[in-house]
């Protein structure tokens, strides 16, 4: 008789072994499963109510456009119950909206148009804010040491440049600026710091340059900016600097919500931009993002337009082209629904 | 059965589990296709594209691989062997030395408790953006598991034996180097099998922002620009390191520990 001569340890150990991977197939494939059906965040379609939309959020001051909407009621005017997310940034935002947890991803257009170039299927509902066109309303800088012997963009070549995320919309622009005013960009290196630490690592020597946000540059600090990259980068025109995008299939199904989300958000960027709503807006935004109101006062603000810029996209898109990002930018029309409501 | 016979039975009982995972791998994401998970077949095709070349001036391995493998092993090698020989010393004197012990363990229990990824906006502070802020990090995360194990190690030698070596009136050098070393190194080499896995992730960690060289910032560019057949090749060549690294170590243990008649941890 032919027996079994493995010892009993090895048998039970192969058998919980081959139990561990049926029970994570198992769970995997429940996993896909849900996903396969667009997750379960949102109503679905004609059971009556509010539909919810789950959006992530950076908490950023500039994102007023959504706390005014959620304040003044404006989601639930246009039919859609929105739900904000915590996220850590654009592209965890897109990997987020693809799990199927959330419908809306607060995100940029250059990581969406580089997505949906690596065949992730997305849709760009409504702009939050867009770019300034003149060095006056500079909202964003090339922070440099005040006494630097770089004085522009040709000065960096061979030097290191700190952006907040390798890859992202700054290093990007930042690139595009480098290159407008003539200066090789491939001779210049990026790193990655946070927002907060990018000034004083300039300050101190750590790096020649930053991306960073225009109220950083503070001269105490011993800093001066070699101008807006935005600015330079759009041309006299103002480009789009972030947004709200879902999924394809979402973008469908979840129809009446996104035209919803959008039209409440085009209101209250029209009661942002009045002139009589600006100290409210102010101290709305105050409370959302955790900062001082008068500082908020004192730094320039980005433009509030959720009128989605076919024009600045394809400008961007181009960009990303003539960087060599991705050789075959998709077509906006192919990435804004035809329901989206837009300009350019 | 023959001796070759026995490894080859050997190496199949030790992989079967990792070659069922790599097809469950293909399998699932072949059936349910995403582009955050490519199939392993896709992955390997990439891996070679990417890490390895027909130069065998080279010893066929890509530009890519000798400059971004070659500077994260430069850093992990200079963080670690720091560590080994700041580690085995300090160890050595923690654990010979009751007063030493008493003053200094919850110094080490403690940093032994920090998270050093925390540490990094410090690291870059101190160090800036230099290889020295990943060799800090890499030495400050391994070297206390060493120090821990080497003083247990060396606490935990024989009275008897160290007895029996005063009796014959050997050196202080003599001792440690034939008596106390020897009996203490089956934990010094246990702190530093352990201590080669922390360093190998803290290699990747300290690369994933604050350098503009290395594995970890290839991860970073492939996630950001959403290349995840480029990340997940990464994480394959990641493990290959993991796994040689390893294989040289139960190699250098089983010289080292050769008069000790013990399984090492691979053979269990």
């Amino acid at each position: 008789m032919k027996t079994d001569s493995t010892p009993r340890r090895v048998r039970r150990g192969r058998t919980l072994g081959g139990l561990v991977l049926a029970g994570a197939l198992l769970v995997a494939g429940c996993g896909t499963s849900a996903d396969d059906a667009g997750g379960d965040s949102a109503q679905p379609a004609g059971s009556g109510g509010p539909q919810t939309l789950k959006v992530t959020t950076l908490g950023l001051c500039n994102e007023i456009s959504v706390y005014w909407a959620q304040a003044k009621g404006l989601f639930a005017k246009h039919g859609v119950n929105v739900q904000t997310v915590k996220s850590t940034g654009g592209a965890a935002g897109l990997s987020a909206l693809q799990s199927g947890d959330i419908d809306l991803a607060f995100t940029n257009p250059f990581s969406t148009m580089i997505a949906i170039s690596r065949g992730i299927p997305l849709q760009w509902i409504a702009t939050a804010y867009g770019t300034p066109t003149d060095e006056s309303a500079a909202t964003n800088a090339i922070a440099v040491a005040k006494d630097s012997p770089i004085k522009s963009a040709k000065d960096l070549e061979g030097k290191t440049i700190g952006v907040n995320e390798i890859g992202g919309i700054n290093q990007i622009i930042t690139t595009a600026w480098l290159k407008e005013k003539g200066a090789n960009p491939a001779g210049v290196k990026f790193v990655a710091l946070p927002f907060n630490e990018l000034a004083s690592a300039v300050a101190t020597g750590k790096i020649a340059a930053s991306q960073t946000p225009a109220q950083t540059v503070d001269p105490k600090l011993g800093l001066k900016t070699l101008g807006d990259p935005y600015v330079v980068a759009g041309k006299g025109k103002s480009l789009v600097f972030a947004g709200y995008v879902t999924t394809t299939e979402k973008s469908k199904t979840l129809q009446k919500a996104m035209q919803g989300y959008q039209a409440a958000l085009i209101e209250a960027d029209t009661q942002i931009n009045d002139p009589a709503n600006k100290e409210e807006h102010f101290t709305l935004a105050a409370q959302n993002c955790k900062q001082d109101v008068n500082v908020l006062k004192a730094i320039k603000e980005n433009p509030y337009l959720a009128e989605v810029d076919a024009g600045a996209l394809t400008q961007m898109a181009q960009i990303l082209k003539d960087q060599g990002v991705i050789a075959d930018p998709p077509a906006v029309d192919s990435f804004v629904p035809a329901y989206v409501v837009k300009t350019g | 059965m023959g001796g070759v016979g026995r490894a080859a039975a050997r190496v199949a009982g030790a992989g079967w589990l990792v070659a069922l995972l790599l097809a469950a791998w293909e399998v699932y994401a072949r059936i349910w296709p995403s582009v955050f998970f490519p199939p392993l077949s896709e992955v390997l095709g990439n891996f070679s594209r990417m890490w390895l070349s027909a130069d065998a001036s080279s010893l066929f391995t890509s530009d890519l691989l000798r400059e971004q493998a070659g500077t994260s092993l430069g850093r992990f090698a200079m963080g670690w062997l720091l560590a080994v020989v700041v580690g085995v010393t300090l160890g050595m004197l923690l654990g010979r030395s009751p007063v030493a012990s008493r003053m200094y363990n919850p110094t080490v229990r403690f940093f032994t408790a920090v998270p050093n990824t925390m540490l990094l906006p410090i690291a870059v502070q101190i160090f800036g953006i230099t290889s020295r802020m990943n060799v800090f990090l890499i030495f400050l995360g391994t070297v206390w598991v060493i120090i821990i194990n080497t003083a247990d190690g060396v606490a935990g030698v024989d009275e008897m034996w160290l007895r029996s070596a005063r009796s014959l009136r050997l050196s202080r050098w003599t001792l440690y180097r034939s008596v106390v070393i020897p009996a203490a190194m089956p934990r010094i080499m246990t702190g530093l099998r352990v201590s080669l896995g922390i360093g190998l992730i803290l290699m990747i960690i300290s690369e994933l922002y604050a350098t503009t060289v290395g594995l970890g910032f290839q991860i970073v560019v492939a996630e950001k620009s959403f290349l995840y057949v480029d990340m997940w090749s990464a994480f394959v060549l990641v493990g290959l390191i993991g796994i040689v690294l390893n294989s040289i170590f139960t190699l250098v243990e089983r010289r080292v520990l050769r008069w000790q008649r013990r399984s090492s941890l691979s053979d269990l």
